[in-house]
């Protein structure tokens, strides 16, 4: 049994590894939580391997666990930060698990707060932002999430429409606007 | 081009193959439209966002998770913590290096192993008795070891902060590891500096004075590379390893995780400890290194060196017959100080947990329970935890010994707990419960014992009896509720919440014993600790009383001059009082502005850092809480 749920993830999952982990990394802004999801992602998948087996297009229906993972709000509760009450003075950057170079890059010219604003909105909203900023039609997007096209078209338009609210309240700076960047 | 037409793009269109007229027209609108122009900014911020390549071991935990058959929303509960203190190295480290014992490298082997002397097993029984000074006659019982000889390559320094005035140092710290590794027994040490000729190596250990990580400044330190093909072979055992006690991870809370993680850096802060980084920093290689020294500090380059070289031996290189021995001659040698037998004892239990046994497992039990005896209380306690987190069979009967003899009540309450939590499948073990609870000389030992074996509300009843008894003494009232004190923050919610009942009268009455304990100055503070454990044993008890009890704990006035231990553990007494009112009253307004307060506060006792992690712990809570409640009652999520 383990033998052909380790077939499948190796045949059916590993090869979308990185698309997911961009996907949840990009909803959750953390590796650490992004990789939770992924994992969840797969552990659940494997879960139902008759599915995964049949699936047409394994990646479009990995997205969707991950999609329905992610909304489930398993990760929402995993947000709150909790500090040690013992010597919280001594140096806690020995272990590699602080922000990498990478991360600390991202921090820079308001990605930050781009990152707060985003954090901010809606679970169904930031995922469909996601999808979409990652070259998805919203065709691909109805299939993952299971929303209708109509109602999907709104909630793309209101979640656009908040994060800029969000950003504009803020006052994080705003890239020049160009009309030529990819999707 | 209008704004229907840029939001179809932004829901459905191609915006990167755009022709340059399509690309002009979007422009000139956006240039016109505000809103349009706002989406389209979010838009393109999103495109372009970062997304990090995935890390590294992603998918291999991934695929040991599947494999083995983790369940998403099952959650395991929380292990019992020990008490690792500063002689333990990572568990988790010491777990990922079990790959060693079974992966010999493609070296023939030419120098064998020396055979152990006969067997003559050495008792050390009774504290205070001079061992031997040679390395005593261990039994024979041998893990499996690696062959050899084994080649490690030191290569020449290569700068990794770019200080030049440090390139003397670096030398030298090089030169003297090199030095102590030679005197490693079968291993072969290539320095390109002097040695000619055949350099390959399957291993290769780098060491600077500068981490190349600038996010942790460390001191002197080694990078340990792999270099043959067996020698990645076995870093992807590393990465399975880690998957594995991954997938054990996986089922904790993030809160659980957190705050072990957190305890975890702390405790792993000492010279000589191993880090993993997997995949992130030192992608394929392992990484030992030192703390900075302080400004000023004396040359330490000779004791580092050497605590590097002795660290290499018990967690990295292949296990060599003279490593157990020297350092159980070590933990025998009364002559040492303690905390060198205590580090001693460290690296034993991580060869145990390495290599899956010890040669001399009742041997080290053995000098362990000796050096337990001797040893003060807090010692005393963290020797203990170590011995038993060895699970070495081995130490039963000595635990069983100490339960009847230690002189301290409290040694006897942490055996109870040992025997019971550690050795439950142990009919030894048993039998010395089912003994203590009969005729241990202590009645609060007997109880515990009792409780243990299952008598849950007899043991209830005689706290509560015992707290109400005035003819004793406040230590001895509080002793039966103080070892009920969650053992550790993951178990802040103790059993004293759901099993015993306290009246308002009775738990003003247990502050009052915790104040009177307090001022007590009994041996080895004994009397002022069963008042922290008692603070924290009540702290989840909850309700406005507790509260008020807590907050008269904190600001109770005790007169104790000049600083020292008294004034130190009195300070302890009252942060526990603090820290249980963080924990357990989240979302009181009364305590949480009284936190607030500390923050900030130039009370040297309740203020700084800690009151600063206490608030902030509080927050956590606070959130956590509101989210539970919010995922409790989810709105839907479809219009």
């Amino acid at each position: 049994m383990a033998q052909s749920r380790t077939e499948q993830f190796d045949g059916l999952v590993a090869p979308h590894m990185a698309m997911l982990y961009r996907v949840a990394y990009r909803l959750l802004r953390n590796a650490h939580d992004a990789q939770d999801l992924v994992q969840d992602t797969c552990v659940v998948a494997c879960e139902n391997p008759a599915q995964l087996g049949a699936a047409e297009h394994p990646g479009r229906w990995l997205l969707r666990f991950l999609h329905n993972r992610f909304i489930d709000g398993d990760r929402r509760s995993r947000k709150v930060p909790f500090v040690a009450l013992e010597d919280p003075d001594v140096p806690g950057r020995l272990a590699s698990d602080e922000p990498g170079p990478e991360e600390l890059l991202q921090q820079a010219d308001g990605e930050h707060t781009f990152q707060l604003a985003f954090l901010q909105l809606d679970p169904v909203h930031r995922t469909l932002l996601t999808l979409r900023a990652e070259g998805h039609g919203l065709g691909e997007i109805e299939a993952i999430t299971g929303i209708a096209r109509e109602v999907l078209r709104a909630r793309l338009h209101r979640a656009r429409r908040t994060l800029a609210q969000k950003l504009n309240e803020s006052g994080a700076p705003q890239p020049a606007v160009r009309a030529g960047s990819k999707s | 081009m209008n704004c229907q037409d840029i939001t179809r793009l932004l829901d459905d269109g191609d915006i990167g193959s755009m022709t340059k007229r399509e690309r002009s027209e979007v422009e000139a609108h956006l240039f016109a439209c505000p809103d349009c122009a706002a989406d389209w900014k979010v838009h393109q911020r999103l495109v372009e966002g970062f997304a990090p390549p995935m890390p590294a071991g992603l998918t291999e935990r991934a695929r040991a998770l599947v494999a083995a058959g983790v369940t998403v929303d099952t959650r395991r509960s929380p292990r019992r913590a020990m008490l690792f203190g500063t002689m333990l190295v990572v568990a988790a480290a010491a777990a990922l290096l079990t790959f060693w014992r079974s992966d010999p490298v493609e070296i023939p082997a030419v120098v064998e192993a020396p055979a152990p002397p006969p067997a003559a097993r050495s008792v050390v029984e009774s504290p205070g008795v001079a061992p031997p000074s040679v390395a005593p006659a261990v039994e024979v019982q041998a893990p499996e070891r690696a062959a050899g000889p084994h080649r490690v390559l030191v290569p020449s320094l290569r700068m990794a902060g770019g200080d030049a005035t440090a390139y003397p140092e670096e030398q030298r710290f090089r030169r003297v590891v090199i030095e102590k590794l030679r005197t490693v027994p079968n291993l072969v040490v290539l320095d390109p500096q002097t040695d000619e000729g055949d350099l390959r190596a399957e291993y290769e250990i780098r060491i600077t004075l500068t981490a190349p990580d600038p996010m942790a400044p460390l001191g002197p330190a080694i990078t340990i590379d792999p270099r043959t093909p067996a020698a990645f072979a076995a870093l992807d055992k590393v990465i399975a390893a880690e998957a594995k006690m991954n997938a054990e991870e996986y089922q904790r809370s993030r809160e659980e995780r957190a705050i072990e993680e957190s305890e975890r850096r702390r405790s792993s802060i000492r010279p000589g400890n191993l880090f993993l980084s997997p995949g992130r920093y030192f992608p394929r290689s392992l990484f030992l290194g030192f703390p900075p020294a302080p400004a000023g500090a004396p040359d330490q380059v000779e004791s580092q060196a050497s605590r590097l070289v002795n660290d290499l031996r018990v967690q990295f290189l292949p296990l060599d017959i003279s490593l157990e021995a020297d350092l159980l001659a070590v933990l025998r040698d009364a002559a040492q100080k303690e905390s060198v037998r205590m580090l001693a004892l460290g690296d034993l239990v991580s060869i145990r947990e390495r290599h899956g046994g010890l040669q001399a497992a009742d041997a080290v039990m053995a000098a362990g329970a000796a050096l337990a005896s001797a040893a003060r209380t807090l010692e005393r306690e963290m020797i203990w935890a170590a011995l038993a987190s060895s699970g070495s069979p081995e130490l039963v009967p000595h635990l069983s010994r100490a339960l009847e003899s230690a002189p301290q009540i409290d040694t006897r309450l942490q055996i109870v707990r040992i025997l019971s939590a550690d050795f439950s499948g142990d009919s030894r073990a048993r039998e010395a419960l089912e003994l203590a609870s009969r005729q241990n000389q202590q009645q609060v030992v007997r109880m515990a014992a009792l409780r243990e074996l299952g008598a849950r509300s007899k043991w209830n009843e005689y706290v509560v009896a015992t707290l109400n008894d005035a003819s004793l003494t406040p230590m001895q009232r509080l002793q039966p509720i103080a070892d009920m004190a969650p053992p550790d923050l993951i178990a802040a919610t103790s059993s004293v919440q759901s099993e015993i009942q306290l009246s308002d009268q009775e738990i003003r009455g247990m502050a009052g014993l915790i104040i009177s304990a307090a001022r007590d100055n009994s041996p080895e503070g004994a009397s002022r600790k069963a008042a922290t454990q008692a603070v924290k044993a009540l702290g989840p008890v909850g309700g406005p009383v507790v509260l008020d009890a807590l907050i008269d704990i904190m600001y109770t006035p005790f007169d104790i001059e000049p600083p020292g231990f008294a004034r130190a553990a009195i300070g302890t007494i009252k942060q526990a009082a603090r820290d249980a009112i963080a924990r357990n009253f989240v979302a009181d307004p009364k305590a949480r502005a009284l936190i607030k307060a500390l923050v900030g506060s130039p009370d040297l006792a309740l203020g700084g850092l800690p009151a600063q992690s206490a608030w902030l712990l509080m927050e956590g809570r606070a959130n956590q809480e509101a989210v539970n409640k919010q995922r409790e009652s989810p709105p839907p999520r479809q219009p």
